[in-house]
């Protein structure tokens, strides 16, 4: 599988350092982060990446309602939940909204590299 | 979120108080032990009557968005924290002007992961409990007990130091009080 450009949307910028350097290490590339829902839509808009992991609980605007706008926009966009929530009406939500995969913190490098070509070899193909 | 959020109520009962600290408990050693490498040597419970609750040096606290405005904090001694983010944050390129507001966040994110994982467990009916994001206190402070509120406490004891979890029902007004002082 090709290296994938990857939008990283978490408010932890810590986390964000997390999943850059696990991103580097399974062979990917984190294209651009963003620590708000507002800016995560302004993030897709300029670097239309190859994939988004979006962070749920945010301050402005959580990552579900971000998911969907982002979606109006760009109907083929492969986004990610990557979130502590694991509660299956959450990520019912989260998969209603148009998430094309669902991760639970805390992340493990394996686990992020699994889901991310399981949802690439899925639907990657539609864009 | 959808309307299959935010209703209900998580703590219906002391006993489901007490299950819940059981089970933060339980995850927040495991928590400490895969993401740290930090071995809790020991667990002393207060599920009865707190009087007061003694914040150490970094807090961290979140509010469950259900009925009853749960509020759980984590509070740590410099050390333990100071070591839990050096675990934490191992292998990340970290300038020193970041190292105090990343310590922050590793507070910020050991609660909002332990209590995400934990909502699946207790989730009623279908419905799923939002969180608000983790608010962070600096300094020690005092915080005695309001009347009709009720203090679940737990202390893990480790080698690098001691922390502290706090359940507190209802949640709001003591987060208010924190931010004031």
């Amino acid at each position: 599988m090709r290296s994938l450009n990857i939008l990283v949307v978490d408010d932890s910028q810590l986390t964000t350092k997390k999943i850059a350097q696990m991103l580097t290490v399974i062979g990917h590339n984190m294209v651009a982060s963003a620590k708000t829902g507002e800016e995560a839509i302004k993030q897709f808009a300029k670097h239309k990446p190859d994939m988004v992991t979006m962070d749920i609980t945010m301050p402005d605007m959580n990552g579900i309602e971000a998911t969907k706008r982002i979606l109006q926009e760009n109907p083929g966009a492969l986004i990610m939940m990557v979130t502590s929530h694991g509660q299956e009406a959450m990520v019912l939500d989260a998969i209603e909204s148009g998430a094309k995969g669902y991760l639970l913190k805390p992340l493990q490098a394996e686990k992020l590299k699994a889901n991310i070509e399981e949802i690439y070899e899925k639907y990657g193909d539609e864009n | 979120m959808s309307d299959k959020t935010g209703t209900g109520n998580i703590l219906q009962s002391k006993l489901a108080a007490e299950k819940f600290m059981e089970a933060v408990v339980r995850r927040t050693v495991l928590f400490l032990a895969d993401e740290a490498s930090i071995i809790v040597g020991s667990e002393n419970y207060d599920l009865t009557d707190v009087q007061k609750l003694e914040l150490k040096e970094l807090t961290s606290i979140i509010t469950v968005e259900d009925d009853s405005k749960m509020t759980l904090a984590f509070t740590y001694d410099r050390e333990l924290i100071n070591e839990i983010f050096n675990k934490y944050s191992q292998g990340l390129e970290i300038e020193e002007s970041e190292v105090d507001q990343y310590i922050e966040e590793t507070a910020g994110d050991m609660i909002n992961i332990i209590l995400g994982n934990i909502l699946a467990e207790f989730q009623q009916n279908g419905r799923a409990f939002a969180l608000s994001t983790p608010v962070i206190v600096n300094g020690a402070k005092s915080i005695a007990r309001y009347k009709n509120h009720e203090f679940f406490t737990a202390e893990l004891v480790t080698e690098s130091g001691t922390m502290a979890i706090f359940c507190i029902t209802p949640g709001e007004p003591l987060r208010k009080r924190l931010m004031k002082k």
